[in-house]
């Protein structure tokens, strides 16, 4: 037994070596108490971490990559898929996990995400007291989504008290009145719910949507595009009359995009929108462009070409300057490239990993 | 909880590391002179003797200067249960990239996981649409022993293998009567494994029937760090979930043997596997309901080989399905079918110069649900390769493979490998053998690549380049079965066309500029006696810088491939009685990239597993029974292998396993 102890005293010596210990807690940094400039929202790489806020205050070029953590002193472990400012505050759609995120506008977070009845959320619009949520439910199908939903949540409570069943893939949305506009994004319609008595409706679209600009006269521009599931030629820009819900127009663009991200904007005083575009080329390549509508005379011109890994576009209303931005890979820091409103580049920057949206604060 | 984690940096990291090489050198020489001239044998209870090395004989006579290391018996039948994934990382410098719910990737020398080849018969057994396995399915105990090489064999394995090739070796033992070999064990987390390996013969004829079944609950206490839980920050106790695991596996042999030189074998796997997807801590925070991921594969490898004259031939056929369905969900199926044929000629010319040279075809019919049938009904695949061995004087040894494939409608590059091995010193004892080994390498881009949606590029070029390996070894033995057994290697491999999905508008597959491995691996094993006692060491350590050259980006190391790894095993054996404790150390690996210089790295820490075990051998009734007992993750180390992911804690099994010859009953009686 003493020669079996000798034997194996020795190698547990050696194994025990390899190990050490340190401690590398790391100082917390100060808490920002501004809110002006650009926040650039990253959505990282799905179930691998890495989402992040980035703050840009454009006037002193000051930059704070992972300004979530600095305010609270811990990473964001949702992959941020949406945000949104309403009355100071900041709702964040999480996936993965999935769940609603509420920080003040400085981004510090006191409470913990709600994630009760959010199954697969994607984006949010506030009215009121009441923040709906839409979501493609559980076990999502992928071909026509019949799973899902409007969740509709008490902001004072922050409970989910109601769930609105819209088939064909809810994804963004706008108020107008009394009525939220849903874009379908597995179905080519266009969904409307009255938030007087939750029933629905659908209007019949050329292709499924993606996103809404509402105009100063309360109608709505929308993101027509083609998906796998669901391909159409008709794509570009539709306008949709909200007195007489109807599709009243469609201006067509060749390879609107189909990301889920900031992919339409508009100027501060909705003369132009900006749309961006991903084509196919015949030799396999891709090449992605930024288009300007304009609104008067209802046609689109080139605003930028040969934009790399483009995820999507935002215009700053406090000085219209048009903020571009993307990544090659959701494994890569992301960047913004900024142009004035005559199209000329300004400055890049490097921000988190996958920046899918951006908010502007004074 | 936090003084169990264990942190490591750079710069100790190197003074823990020569303590360890220290270490070994001081118990290998102490060893040597302590154990006494005593000769013994050593019977593995639960492992049948086996006589014949079938596959991995070729690879290693046509490719001289490759390094190719083996994982014996006795290592899978420490590891007790699961994939070949568990093996890689106790004992050999390799990175592998696993979860705890049963998904894992090889990464040999730095490269990426479809980056080799996990080769059964003449199979290459990789999925042909995401180019990789995923090795937790590969179970251990279905094999006999696995033989690993390092660096480039495309021009023996065809396309994909870059970084290495695995090859898992079924030993044929022509038996006599019935040899019934039995295992179950249980573990912590609801783990149990049920495996029998029987095989019935009467010295011609052979059948052999190898069966698994592999269950594990995996809830596992961890320190969740990651909840996003602003109201209770910090780490807080929480149970793994959704991260079950069912796993089926069952092999069929049979073989026929018409004479030494002529034989039938076959081969036939079925392998059913189910795993649920993994939560990530803060989906498991908040109980999300987990997805699975179900994988049927039927793999069969018939051959029948003729020796009986100076001409020798091999015609070999194969079948592959391999099916996959995600969360159940019928409309994602992905499956491909698959049929090979292969038949090659060899000879020995001269005394010193033999070849062998063939052709294999591959018809390959996709079934994916994101693939359009105009575009891609059917693939077919023809390799025409030749070896030759040239051994001019007697301790030196060239070798040079070609090999061209053709795929329809795709062009591949022509590969060919040159090596060479030197013995510098031969004598009874020792033995020193200097290698030298360059081949060209290449990847046919994956079905996905090529075909996914409207986002796959059949025109994306074939990642090829080059690869050198440099090594030397010591082999010093004696008369009663001691040896040691030292090895350096430099390797270098350059990949140009790297593949990698990216954002350009949509998503898509693109050839970048070039990654570069390069690095240095030592390797050391000995095999001690002493009266009845007998003794087993081994360590690996290798340094491995693999960076990605990109236009307008950083060089930099590449995600996930960590620069340092090293592991160190002993085993002592003592009569009936065996114990073996190992050790593994992953050094820190990088999970984002650096868009420009300002950017940071994200990375995580490295960490240090260690291992350990005990087994009683008893006979009864003359037949042999093996009770043993295992702990892994000894120092209950908190550690993430992937960002986000738990791993289990201290855990231990018990198994049982017995070995019954029914022939060598019936004769005694």
């Amino acid at each position: 037994m003493k020669k079996l102890l000798r034997f194996l005293f020795v190698p547990m010596i050696v194994f025990a070596a390899f190990t050490a210990c340190d401690n590398d807690d790391e100082p917390e940094e100060e808490k920002a108490s501004e809110t002006f400039g650009a926040y650039f929202i990253n959505y990282g790489n799905f179930n691998g971490g890495l989402s992040s806020v980035t703050k840009y205050n454009y006037e002193t070029k000051e930059l704070v990559n992972d300004y979530y953590k600095q305010q609270n002193g811990q990473e964001l472990v949702s992959n941020i898929q949406y945000a949104y400012l309403y009355n100071d505050s900041v709702y964040m759609i999480g996936n993965s996990s999935d769940q609603l995120i509420e920080t003040s506008k400085y981004f510090v977070q006191t409470k913990n995400g709600i994630s009760e009845g959010l199954a697969n959320p994607r984006f949010c619009v506030a009215l009121g007291s009441k923040l709906y949520i839409s979501c493609w439910g559980e076990n999502p199908d992928y071909v026509t989504m019949p799973g899902s939903y409007i969740a509709v949540m008490d902001i004072k409570t922050g409970k989910i008290e109601n769930r609105i069943a819209m088939p064909g893939g809810t994804e963004g949305m706008a108020i107008v009145d009394d009525k939220l506009y849903v874009a379908m994004n597995y179905q080519p319609y266009l969904g409307i719910l009255s938030l007087s008595d939750y029933s629905t409706s659908y209007v019949k679209m050329p292709a499924v949507s993606s996103y809404f600009l509402k105009d100063q006269e309360n109608n709505l521009y929308v993101s027509l595009v083609s998906t796998y599931s669901c391909p159409s030629e008709t794509t570009g820009l539709g306008y949709f009359n909200t007195s007489k819900n109807k599709l009243e127009d469609v201006y067509l663009l060749n390879g609107m995009s189909s990301n889920y991200s900031s992919v339409i904007t508009a100027n501060s005083n909705f003369s132009k929108i900006y749309a961006l575009t991903t084509i196919y080329g015949e030799d396999w390549s891709v090449t992605s462009e930024v288009y300007t509508f304009d609104v008067a005379t209802k046609t689109f011109s080139q605003f930028a070409s040969n934009l790399v890994g483009p995820m999507g576009l935002a215009c700053n209303p406090d000085n219209n300057d048009l903020y571009i931005f993307g990544g090659e890979s959701v494994i890569e820091d992301g960047y913004f490239s900024i142009y004035n409103e005559d199209g000329h580049w300004a400055e890049t920057c490097t921000c988190g990993n996958s920046p899918y949206w951006v908010l502007f604060m004074d | 909880m936090e003084s169990l984690y264990f942190h490591y940096t750079q710069s100790s990291f190197f003074e823990k590391m020569r303590i360890v090489i220290v270490s070994f050198f001081v118990l290998v020489s102490c060893s040597i002179k302590i154990f006494a001239q005593e000769n013994s044998t050593v019977q593995l209870p639960d492992t049948i003797l086996l006589d014949e090395v079938v596959k991995y004989g070729d690879c290693s006579k046509y490719q001289a200067g490759a390094k190719i290391e083996t994982i014996n018996a006795i290592q899978i039948s420490n590891v007790q249960a699961g994939g070949i994934d568990q093996l890689l990382m106790r004992y050999t410098p390799i990175y592998v990239k696993a979860d705890a719910g049963g998904l894992s990737s090889v990464h040999i020398r730095g490269t990426s996981s479809s980056h080799s080849n996990i080769m059964f018969g003449g199979i290459n057994i990789n999925s042909l649409t995401l180019g990789d396995c995923n090795l937790s399915n590969v179970t251990s105990f279905l094999f006999d022993e696995l033989h690993i090489q390092y660096g480039s064999s495309a021009t023996m394995n065809g396309s994909g293998a870059i970084g290495g090739a695995i090859y898992l070796d079924e030993k044929h033992l022509w038996t006599k009567g019935t040899k019934l070999a039995a295992k179950y064990s249980m573990g912590s987390f609801g783990e149990q494994s049920y495996g029998l390996k029987l095989h019935l013969g009467n010295g011609k004829w052979e059948s052999a029937t190898k069966f698994l079944k592999f269950t594990s609950n995996n809830n596992f206490s961890f320190i969740n760090t990651a909840t996003g839980d602003v109201e209770h920050k910090g780490g807080i106790p929480d149970v793994q979930e959704g991260a079950k695991i069912d796993n089926f596996n069952i092999i069929q042999q049979i073989n026929y043997l018409f004479g030494p030189n002529e034989s039938f074998k076959s081969s036939f796997w079925y392998a059913d596997s189910w795993h649920q997807v993994q939560l990530n801590m803060q989906e498991n925070h908040v109980h999300k309901t987990p997805k699975e991921l179900n994988d049927n594969n039927f793999r069969s490898w018939v051959e029948y080989k003729n020796g009986n004259r100076n001409l020798k031939y091999n015609i070999s056929a194969g079948y592959v399905h391999d099916k996959q369905i995600y969360d159940a969900d019928m409309s994602q199926k992905i499956q491909t079918d698959r049929g090979i044929i292969d038949a090659n000629v060899w000879q020995k010319l001269f005394e010193k110069l033999d070849y062998r040279t063939g052709a294999k075809f591959m018809h390959v019919v996709p079934d994916v649900y994101s693939y359009s049938d105009t575009v891609i009904p059917y693939e077919q695949h023809l390799e025409l390769y030749f070896a030759t061995n040239y051994q001019p004087v007697e301790g030196l040894r060239f070798s040079a493979n070609f090999r061209q494939q053709f795929v329809s409608n795709y062009d591949v590059p022509f590969t060919p490998a040159l090596g060479a091995e030197y013995s510098v010193l031969r004598n009874s004892s020792h033995h020193i053998l200097a290698k030298l080994n360059v081949s060209k390498h290449y990847r046919v881009p994956t079905l996905n690549d090529r075909f996914w949606g409207n986002q796959g590029n059949i025109d994306l070029k074939p990642e090829d380049g080059v690869g050198l390996d440099m090594g030397a070894t010591y082999r010093w033995n004696d008369d009663i079965g001691q040896s040691l057994n030292l090895q350096a290697n430099l390797f270098y491999i350059d990949i140009e066309n790297w593949i990698e999905w990216r954002n350009k508008g949509t998503w898509i597959p693109v050839s970048l500029g070039r990654v570069i491995s390069k690095g240095i691996e030592f390797h050391g094993d000995a095999k001690l006696k002493w009266g009845r006692s007998f003794s087993e060491f081994l360590l690996n350590y290798t340094f491995n810088p693999a960076e990605k050259i990109e236009t307008g980006k950083p060089t930099q190391q590449l995600i996930y491939i960590p620069m340092h790894m090293a592991n160190a095993s002993y085993s002592f054996q003592y009569e009936k009685f065996r114990a073996f404790i190992d050790g593994s150390f992953t050094g820190s690996r990088f999970n984002n990239y650096a868009a420009s210089e300002s950017s940071r790295r994200d990375d995580l820490d490295p960490y240090f597993l260690a291992n350990c075990g005990l087994a009683y051998q008893l006979s009864i009734m003359e037949q042999m029974f093996s009770l043993s007992f295992s702990a892994n993750n000894i120092f209950n180390v908190d550690y993430q292998n992937q960002k986000y992911y738990a791993m289990p804690g201290i855990n231990f099994k018990l198994g049982i396993s017995a070995v019954i010859d029914i022939k060598r009953k019936s004769k005694k009686k």
